[in-house]
Parts: C-alpha cells; sequence; structure tokens
C-alpha cells in the first residue's frame, strides 16, 4: 500500500513539474537564457547563434552585406506575383495579400483542429487553385516562404493558442516533442539548444532556442542552399541518428507552434544565412 | 564440491557445442528468421515516431551479407539492427513521462 502511494505520488510530482501555461513556460524560457547568457539582450536573439558568439557575429555582418538568401528571394517574389493557370494568385489566399503575415504563423485552425504553418498553406492555396504542392523543404517553397518572411520583417511574432484544448494539446505534443531524446544518440533538441547552448559541437557553437524559428527559412553554407524551419528539424533529428519525420507531418507542426511561440513578440527577421 | 565442478564443466561444454552449432547452422533460414525480427523492431519503433536511422542500414548490409553467403555475418547484423529497434522502442516508452523533468520550469 506504502509502495503505490508513493508511486502514485512520484508519478503526480513528474507530471507536475512540466505541467505551466504556455505563458509560464515562455516566461522560464526567457529567463533561462537571462541566466544563461546574462549579457545578451532579449531582443538579440532573432540573431541565432550570433547573439551570443561575437567573432561569428562580425562575419555575419559580412555576409549580410551581400545576402545568400537574395537569389532565393527574388525566386520567391517572382513566384508570388506570378498568377495560377487560373488567374489567381497567392495574394488570394492570405490575409492582407500575404504582404506582413509571417508573424502570425503558425496557428490553430479550429476548423480542422490542426496548426496550420506558412509552407502548409502555400502548398493549400496551391491545392485550391488546380496547382502541384511544392516539396515542403527547399526550392521553391522555400524561396515563397523567404520572400513571405521578408515582407514581414520587423513585425512582431504574434503565435496565439487559443482557449481550446485542442490547440493546448498540439502545443503540448510540440513541447514534449521538443524535450524527448531520440536517436541513436539519445538527445532531444532541447539537449543541444537549451541544456548544451553555447558550447561548441565540434568547431560549431550551439544555438540558442530563444528566437529560433524568428529567421526563418535560411540559407545554409553547409546545405548551399535554402531550407525550411522543417527541413532543419530534419537535420537535427538525423545527426541524433534518428529517421526525420516528413517535413509537415502533425509532429512538426506542433513542434514549429511550441517554439515559435517561447519567441512571441521578437521580431522576425527572416530569411537567414547561417553556417 | 567435485560433483558440483563436474556438473558445471559438463554444462559449460554442452554449451559451447550449443553456440559452436548455431554459429554453423547459420543458414537462410536463420537469416530469414533474425531478419524478421529486426524488422519487426523497426517498424515498432516507427511507429512510435521513434525510428533509429541506424537500423535500416543493418538490415541491408545483412543482406548483402546472406546474398554473400554470409549468414554468420548476416544473422549477426539482423541481431544488432533488432537490438537498435528495441532499444528505440524502450526509449520512446522512456522518454513519454521522462521529458518532463528536463523541461525548462
Amino acid at each position: 500500500m506504502k509502495r503505490i502511494l508513493v508511486t502514485i505520488l512520484g508519478m503526480a510530482l513528474v507530471a507536475g513539474l512540466a505541467w505551466a501555461t504556455p505563458e509560464e513556460d515562455r516566461l522560464a524560457f526567457i529567463d533561462y537564457h537571462k541566466k544563461r547568457f546574462p549579457n545578451v539582450a532579449v531582443e538579440d536573439y532573432l540573431n541565432g547563434v550570433y547573439a551570443i558568439n561575437p567573432p561569428a557575429y562580425q562575419q555575419w555582418l559580412q555576409i549580410e552585406e551581400f545576402p545568400p538568401y537574395e537569389l532565393a528571394m527574388a525566386e520567391g517574389k517572382e513566384l508570388f506575383e506570378t498568377p495560377f493557370a487560373n488567374g489567381k494568385s497567392y495574394a488570394d489566399c492570405f490575409p492582407n495579400g500575404g504582404v506582413g503575415i509571417r508573424q502570425n504563423y503558425p496557428y490553430f485552425d479550429a476548423e480542422t483542429g490542426q496548426v496550420k504553418t506558412l509552407e502548409l498553406e502555400i502548398n493549400e492555396c496551391r491545392a485550391a487553385n488546380g496547382e502541384a504542392p511544392l516539396k515542403y523543404s527547399k526550392g521553391k517553397m522555400a524561396s515563397i516562404s523567404a520572400y513571405m518572411a521578408f515582407t514581414s520583417r520587423g513585425q512582431k511574432l504574434n503565435i496565439v493558442i487559443p482557449d481550446d484544448a485542442r490547440a493546448m494539446a498540439a502545443y503540448e505534443d510540440g513541447k514534449a516533442y521538443y524535450y524527448s531524446k531520440r536517436g541513436q544518440l539519445n538527445f532531444s533538441c532541447a539537449d543541444c539548444h537549451v541544456a548544451n547552448s553555447g558550447m561548441m559541437i565540434r568547431a560549431d557553437m550551439l544555438s540558442p532556442a530563444l528566437g529560433h524559428p524568428t529567421h526563418f527559412p535560411v540559407y545554409r553554407s553547409k546545405w548551399d542552399d535554402m531550407g525550411t524551419l522543417h527541413r532543419r528539424f530534419g537535420g537535427c533529428n538525423k545527426q541524433v541518428r534518428a529517421v526525420p519525420l516528413p517535413a509537415q507531418s502533425e509532429e512538426y507542426r506542433n513542434l514549429e507552434y511550441f517554439l515559435t511561440y517561447m519567441s512571441n513578440g521578437m521580431e522576425v527577421n527572416g530569411p537567414g544565412a547561417r553556417k | 564440491m567435485t560433483r558440483k565442478l563436474w556438473i558445471v564443466s559438463a554444462a559449460t561444454i554442452v554449451c559451447s557445442g550449443l553456440n559452436v552449432g548455431t554459429a554453423l547452422a547459420a543458414d537462410q533460414a536463420a537469416y530469414d528468421a533474425a531478419c524478421k525480427a529486426a524488422e519487426s523492431a523497426r517498424q515498432s519503433a516507427a511507429e512510435m515516431r521513434y525510428e533509429w536511422n541506424t537500423i535500416k542500414p543493418l538490415i541491408e548490409k545483412a543482406g548483402v551479407a546472406a546474398q554473400a553467403g554470409d549468414y554468420e555475418r548476416a544473422v549477426k547484423l539482423c541481431d544488432e539492427a533488432r537490438k537498435h529497434g528495441e532499444e528505440a522502442i524502450a526509449q520512446a516508452k522512456h522518454e513519454s513521462e521522462a521529458w518532463k523533468l528536463s523541461a525548462v520550469r
């Protein structure tokens, strides 16, 4: 009997440890980063790893003089403005003609009960207008997303978790994914980008989690190409020797929901350039 | 005491003999069974969204070894793949609660 009580108490304690409102989570997240990097202003985290690595920050400023994402952005603008075969365009699918809206994504869609990302809605727009879907990780999708992010620069992330049990469940799923260890190396997203942020992993510094989604999609030197946030999620999973999930899978969309909420209030500055 | 020693020694010899027998008996059937078990563990891990990316390459290598007639190596590789699958399943079960301990709060 005593053993049962101890077990129940233990389970309740573990369950209670993770329970917090999204806003409590976000404030704790910011507080954690403030303590870990006391000299870094919260608003600077939109620069990713360059916020905590001054020499790399200087190199990055030089790179930004001739941004490697510019070609993709130009392609994205052209694709965005080119009408579909039926004469309509992306502007017809999004609020405000698709301009300056990146900060509101992802959002919870009460109709479908799912988290909707910008990339998902780009393809939904295409499907609604009789166009073939684009691949989610790179290429034209990344270019269109890059252009839409660019039109939203300076807008503050405004991720809303409505009073809907399904939205809360999606947020909690994303949070669980973020903190769960996986792969043969037994690493979670948080192991690298929370507990060990600022540490070196071989020649690279692990970037801090706060501000991560602000600058996607990114041109990554390692890829020599543009990529969406879900491409990066997949890459991280591969690096810990897990099989990545498909881009825009429900798990990755929920993960994006949680992670972007953690950066609420920070400015969108995508597309970005990263090593 | 002497009797006990005899029993232990005899058991050891019998077991060694069995092991040698198993190794020698590694054939297509043994490979098929080992591979089936590995694939089953991989599928279960995948359904839990916890598959390791080490499992498929091990199964593929086992296939190459089997094709070359090296069933002993093929069985070993499949066994290794199965273990990875089982560890991935155990990881999924463990993390369903353990993640909460590392959440920032």
